[in-house]
């Protein structure tokens, strides 16, 4: 595995392999404690706060790391073979040539890379509610720190003088941070005589400068402008303002007032069945607008679809259309793009997904289970994604959906 | 159920008497809007029907349940009970049919989900239970002790020896968790490193039908008992897998409200106070889900469902689940406060057919009362033995062995003997006869061959089973040497290893064949006969 020695002011890079420098410094201190209380101020009510908090480090961060660093020259090689008949390629022969390319390294990881981590704290109140149901109140908070930041030293913005620098890997540092607001409401009827719901609401506000998480990495974003990483400020990737949900499900049959004890056709008929449904609408996930074209890619690299657009100052919401597509403009030449990260709130999202069983019974340990389960029951196109590269031909139209009615047909027979 | 067939062959064809009787008892407990017991009520002031049909209630009794708490337990000097751990085959003994065997009680089972129930927890729900034992029960209780790891077990049957019960709570292990539910891979999940998390949804769905089987299994058990009774079921909340679990859940809750069983169930975590994304127990989950609250919502969900599925045992059944306290001893409270003073009513049915169907059974009260009534609500009739299942046989068997006074048309012989083999352990060989002359009559009657099934039980002074026999063995009546059959003895033997000490054994033979003439409803008939000592036998050197 090899890292790249980068001096501190990005100057000058060297690369050092296992053998001859620690790549990453351990981090050993990572203490996660974790708190948390529950109080019940009577004894006969059924009112219950509790809070917690608690730190929760990123997990499995150092694999994709590894499998970077090791994806370089001199432990790796790029070649180009073709065989021909007179000169036929073997798996023995076939990676022998010469490499006739020059392969650099394209990351680097600063050694002081931290592991990154949640602080998270709530708070709830629940309550029982007459007809079985009970309801919650609560808040979630949850900062990130030390999270994963990308970027590409020395790079300049399309149509800019190249950096004499080295300017063709993407640098790895811990600096990022998240923070996260969500107050959660939830009413629920506990199943009781064959009903139950779930119903939920959730108001929550996301805003991060770097990729959270850390397990895979992949939404590690790139920043733009490595000189003014703090204009990758902006809503989350994952932030959805309203989430509403609800869960129903209704049983025939159960219990001392679900009709358990309705014999003869009738309750042949009517016990058993099982009609669930989850209906969910949620406020769309945030797209960025970005170049495409020609200026899609960062000068001297491979790295793409950094560059963001100017804004014009118009308002991202008109009628008629998804998106005002005059809100964004294609930067000049040499500029960085001056719109944010996530600006354009994304489609709201329904979904309703379905399912009807029965249960058929044959003598006292045999049973089977017919289940027809639907999504997106109503078979209602729901846009997931925009287009969102200026000067492409799909820009401000809707380039994906979410599945249509998808039917399946589950038997289930127990013994 | 009395059953007397009577056959009579004339001249002019059969001619055939029957007579069925079903005593039902029903017990009511008749409580006023504030939850005051109403008492004082006559017989004249309920209406019982049977599947809508009126039915004349001819027993009437108010069953008071002494309310007084025992005083706290003093230590005593008692014999040490039988070596610990011997009570494999232990079961709830049944009533007979119309019996009221436990008069002015109350029955409470105490049953112990060691499943998947962490340490802590099984801890806690033990001194929650001795917690009661020493200090909250009462003259009128009768407890009985269940538990489930992998197997539904009977600890201790129903009984007021509170120092039995006490040492039945102390022996269970601790420890013993059976099968726990595997990770499904959600956001709530600990991330353990591994390329891939397997689901084990399917176990999962497997593994928590085992769970409400058990407990289905003895809300069955109590079933043969006509008293209300209360289940209060210890576990550390019950997952269920989508509405995959379904079937098993109504199947439990239904034979729970047949058997006149309600839940208790208690949350044995107590009042839960854990981190927002779990506690230090749990590794730390990883991944955008943290950071975007879908772990904590998973958790939580996770935690509200394990819960209601706890909920939905009890208020389904007309018990109360005790979630959220500390105190786990409340739950067996509750359990004791709702059984109250009670009306039991007999009434002889109208319907006597013998087809196994469930008779819904509705109590009204006539006066311009507002009272709240909590009764059965219906019982199995009885079956003739041609509907009788290979299980129903099997219980039938047990119950006849328990109750001690089957019906005797066979005649038994039994010879016991002992052969000392060590200084502590002496073989006692068990030889059955059945004179071949009982069974003769099966090969006149046509049949091919017949079927012996042999139960039975031995057990020490202080009534711990020490083994048990279940066998069957197929006569053939067809063939050469049949026809000495009538001048021979039929001989099963068998045998056991036990320490020196005083013994009851009793045994029990059933036999089985198809009949030539019809009995009316029954197209088989069985001949069971029992021996066994009613005076103890003493080994010793």
């Amino acid at each position: 595995m090899v890292n790249l020695l980068v001096s501190s002011d990005f100057s000058a890079i060297a690369t050092v392999d296992a053998g001859q420098a620690a790549l990453i410094h351990p981090d050993r201190n990572n203490l996660g404690p974790r708190l948390g209380f529950a109080w019940r101020p009577l004894t006969k009510g059924s009112l219950v706060v509790r809070g917690g908090y608690g730190i929760y480090y990123n997990t499995s961060v150092y694999s994709i790391i590894a499998s970077n660093m090791a994806q370089q020259p001199p432990f790796a090689q790029s070649l180009s073979v073709s065989s021909s008949t007179a000169n036929p390629l073997s798996i023995q022969t076939g990676f022998l040539a010469a490499s006739t390319q020059t392969l650099t390294s394209t990351y680097a990881i600063d050694p002081n890379y931290r592991i990154g981590y949640a602080q998270t704290w709530n708070l709830t109140v629940q309550r029982d509610l007459p007809l079985s149901m009970f309801g919650t109140i609560g808040y979630l908070g949850t900062k990130g720190t030390r999270l994963d930041q990308q970027f590409i030293p020395n790079s300049v913005a399309p149509g800019a003088p190249v950096s004499v620098f080295p300017n063709n890997y993407i640098y790895e540092s811990s600096n990022g941070n998240s923070i996260y607001h969500a107050a959660q409401f939830q009413l629920n009827r506990r199943f009781h005589s064959g009903f139950m719901w779930r119903g939920s609401y959730q108001f929550s506000k996301s805003i991060d400068n770097a990729g959270t998480g850390g397990r895979g990495q992949g939404n590690t974003p790139v920043a733009q402008n490595w000189l003014d990483l703090s204009a990758e400020r902006g809503l989350s990737s994952f932030d959805a303002r309203h989430n509403l949900s609800l869960q129903l499900q209704y049983s025939t049959g159960m219990g001392m007032g679900g009709g358990t004890l309705i014999n003869g056709w009738k309750g042949e008929l009517m016990k058993d069945w099982t009609i669930a449904a989850n209906v969910s609408v949620r406020s769309g996930t945030p797209f960025t607008v970005i170049v495409g074209g020609n200026r899609s890619q960062v000068s001297g690299t491979a790295v793409g679809n950094t560059l963001r657009a100017d804004a014009t100052g118009l308002p991202v919401d008109v009628t008629g259309m998804l998106f005002n597509t005059a809100t964004f403009a294609e930067p000049l030449a040499g500029d960085w793009g001056t719109a944010g990260r996530n600006t354009i709130p994304g489609p709201t999202t329904f979904s309703l997904d379905g399912s009807l069983g029965r249960v058929f019974r044959f003598g006292e340990r045999r049973s089977a289970d017919l289940q027809f389960q639907a999504q997106n029951l109503l078979n209602r196109v729901t846009i997931t994604n925009w287009g969102t590269v200026l000067g492409s031909s799909t820009y401000g139209l809707a380039t994906g959906a979410a599945g249509m009615r998808k039917i399946t047909i589950n038997l289930r027979f127990r013994f | 159920m009395l059953l007397t067939p009577f056959l009579a062959l004339a001249q002019t064809g059969p001619v055939k008497f029957e007579t069925t009787t079903q005593l039902v008892v029903v017990n009511v407990a008749a409580k006023s809007k504030s939850g005051e017991v109403l008492e004082g009520l006559k017989a004249s002031d309920f209406t019982v029907t049977e599947d809508g049909k009126p039915q004349e209630i001819k027993i009437f009794e108010f069953q008071r349940l002494e309310d007084t708490l025992l005083p706290a337990p003093v230590l005593v000097a008692r014999d040490a009970t039988g070596a610990s751990g011997k009570t494999a085959g232990v079961t709830i003994a049944p009533a007979k049919a119309g019996e009221i065997k436990y008069k002015d009680r109350r029955l409470l089972v105490l049953f112990f989900d060691q499943a998947g129930m962490p340490v802590a927890d099984q801890l806690r729900s033990q001194k929650a239970a001795l917690q009661f034992l020493t200090s909250r029960i009462s003259k009128a209780d009768l407890v009985a002790v269940m538990t489930y790891s992998t197997t539904l077990e009977v600890l201790q049957d129903f009984t007021d020896d509170r120092d039995r019960l006490i040492q039945t709570i102390k022996g269970i292990p601790i420890g013993a968790t059976g099968m726990t539910n595997g990770s499904t891979g959600d956001d709530s999940e600990g991330d353990t490193g591994a390329a891939y998390t397997q689901d084990n949804s399917e176990f999962n769905i497997f593994n928590t039908d085992r769970k409400l089987a058990a407990l289905e299994s003895a809300v069955k058990m109590l079933g043969s008992l006509p008293e209300k009774k209360a289940l209060v079921y210890f576990a550390s909340g019950m997952s269920l897998t989508g509405i995959d679990n379904q079937a098993q859940l109504r199947a439990t809750i239904n034979a729970a409200i047949r058997g006149n069983v309600a839940f208790y169930p208690v949350d044995a975590r107590g009042l839960v106070a854990a981190a927002p994304l779990g506690d230090a127990t749990q590794a730390s989950q990883g991944g955008q889900a943290m950071y975007s609250g879908s772990s904590q919502r998973t958790a939580q969900a996770n935690f509200q469902a394990q819960q209601e599925t706890l909920y939905t045992l009890a208020s389904d059944t007309g018990g109360k689940a005790l979630l959220d306290q500390n105190d786990l001893s409340l739950g067996i409270v509750q359990a004791q406060k709702d059984i109250s003073n009670y009306y039991i009513l007999g009434y002889y049915s109208t319907n006597t057919a013998l087809d196994g169907h469930y008779r819904r059974i509705k109590v009204q009260i006539n006066r311009n009362l507002t009272a709240k009534l909590d009764y059965r609500s219906g019982y199995f009739a009885s079956k003739t033995f041609r509907q009788f299942t290979s299980s129903d046989r099997e219980r039938e068997l047990q119950e006849a062995l328990m109750l001690g006074d089957p019906v005797t048309d066979l005649t038994v012989a039994l010879e016991v003997n002992y052969f000392r083999q060590a200084r502590d352990r002496y073989f006692v060989p068990v030889s059955v006869k059945i004179p071949g002359s009982d069974i003769e009559l099966a090969r006149k009657a046509g049949a091919e061959s017949t079927r012996l099934d042999f139960i039975g039980e031995i057990k020490d002074a202080k009534g711990v089973l020490q083994g048990t026999v279940r066998d069957d063995i197929t006569v053939k009546l067809k063939g050469e040497d049949a026809g000495q059959l009538s001048r021979r003895n039929l001989e099963y033997d068998t045998g056991f290893t036990l320490q020196p000490g005083t013994y009851t054994l009793k045994f029990l033979v059933t036999v089985h064949a198809p009949m030539l003439v019809d009995f009316g409803e029954g197209a088989g008939w069985a001949l069971a006969g029992a021996a066994g000592g009613s005076e103890p036998q003493s080994l010793s050197s």
